[in-house]
């Protein structure tokens, strides 16, 4: 009976033995792939978030010249390249009292489902009709 | 006719051949592709390492650039094999000549201007395999087709030491500081949904 087991064991177990090694390299695998992709969404995070932030840069610097140019309120969409990635920016300028806010927004230069926004206010602080429109550039 | 009689005693049967085999065979593709799959990431890894640093280098530069360090249409670079010096770059964009710095292991004047204080080598901001390979380049030009203003682009060039492939990755902004003469807007908040 006990030597009809053992003889039962032996059966396949090499093959089991390899099964079990296939087993835990796959799984490792698996793991290295789901770091990875992590690493590499963080990185492509990190890129989208700086190239919008150049881009939201390029919008705020935009809504200023147009203020420069006389323009008080609205809303204005253009596109501006950040390096190789196209990036449609809209801005827009309200003023309240003496402080005008601006505020730009724009898609996910990547294609991810993000829309970034960047806020900036301030006053005029000097009387902008000694220097003019064309003082601004 | 003893080693059967041996066998039958002990009751143990040794491997099949067959077994044997396909258990060979088995591990064999698989280790196979395990290491093709290593090897991609590998390189993977390296890659995008260097990528982030890249990344984090055009901001450096560009942040530095956009305070007002360079005036509009100036054109530097930062490398191991020098470079555009200060004046020289300087004189490139007040008289549209040329002038060039001879300098290694990125301690140039431009490479002073555009990373104040950092040697890029000493810092361990290059790839390992090919630490003379980065090049970093800023160009500020004014865009006519955006009323003049006044446009920083920074470049970072480095060599994957894995595929020998020459990579890029490039920012640009139109900085605030050059157009807040009165208006002095301040950044108060940069957020995403």
């Amino acid at each position: 009976m006990a030597s009809n087991l053992k003889q039962a064991n032996n059966k396949g177990f090499a093959l089991i033995m390899v099964l079990g090694i296939i087993l835990f390299m796959t799984s490792s695998i698996v793991c290295t792939m789901v770091m990875m992709n992590s690493k590499m969404e963080d990185l492509r995070q990190t890129l989208d978030r700086t190239i919008a932030r150049s881009a939201c840069e390029a919008g705020a610097s935009m809504a200023v010249l147009a203020i420069g140019s006389g323009k008080s309120s609205g809303t204005t969409t253009f596109t501006y390249n950040v390096g190789n990635t196209p990036c449609k920016i809209t801005y827009t300028i309200s003023r309240a009292g003496g402080t005008w806010t601006v505020k730009v927004t724009t898609p996910s230069p990547m294609g991810f489902s993000t829309v970034y926004t960047l806020e900036a206010s301030g006053q005029r602080s000097f009387p902008f009709f000694i220097k003019g429109p064309g003082a601004l550039m | 006719m003893r080693l059967r009689s041996v066998r039958k005693a002990t009751g143990r049967k040794g491997f099949m051949l067959a077994e044997i085999v396909v258990a060979t065979a088995l591990l064999a593709t698989m280790v196979g592709a395990y290491m093709t799959f290593y090897t991609a990431v590998k390189r993977n890894f390296r890659t995008s390492d260097y990528d982030y640093v890249a990344i984090n280098l055009c901001r450096d530069a560009l942040s530095f650039a956009a305070a007002g360090t360079f005036m509009p249409s100036t054109s530097m670079t930062c490398s191991a094999s020098g470079g555009l010096g200060s004046l020289g770059g300087l004189l490139s964009s007040l008289f549209g000549g040329s002038s060039s710095s001879s300098s290694s292991a990125y301690t140039s004047a431009s490479c002073g201007l555009i990373f104040p204080g950092i040697n890029l080598k000493t810092a361990g901001l290059v790839p390992k395999g090919a630490p003379n390979s980065v090049v970093v380049s800023v160009n500020t030009v004014r865009m006519a087709s955006m009323n003049n203003a006044p446009n920083i682009t920074v470049t970072v060039q480095w060599k994957d030491t894995d595929d020998g492939i020459t990579r890029t990755r490039t920012l640009s902004t139109i900085p605030l500081f050059y157009v807040n003469d009165q208006l002095r807007l301040t950044i108060s908040n940069f957020s995403w949904t």
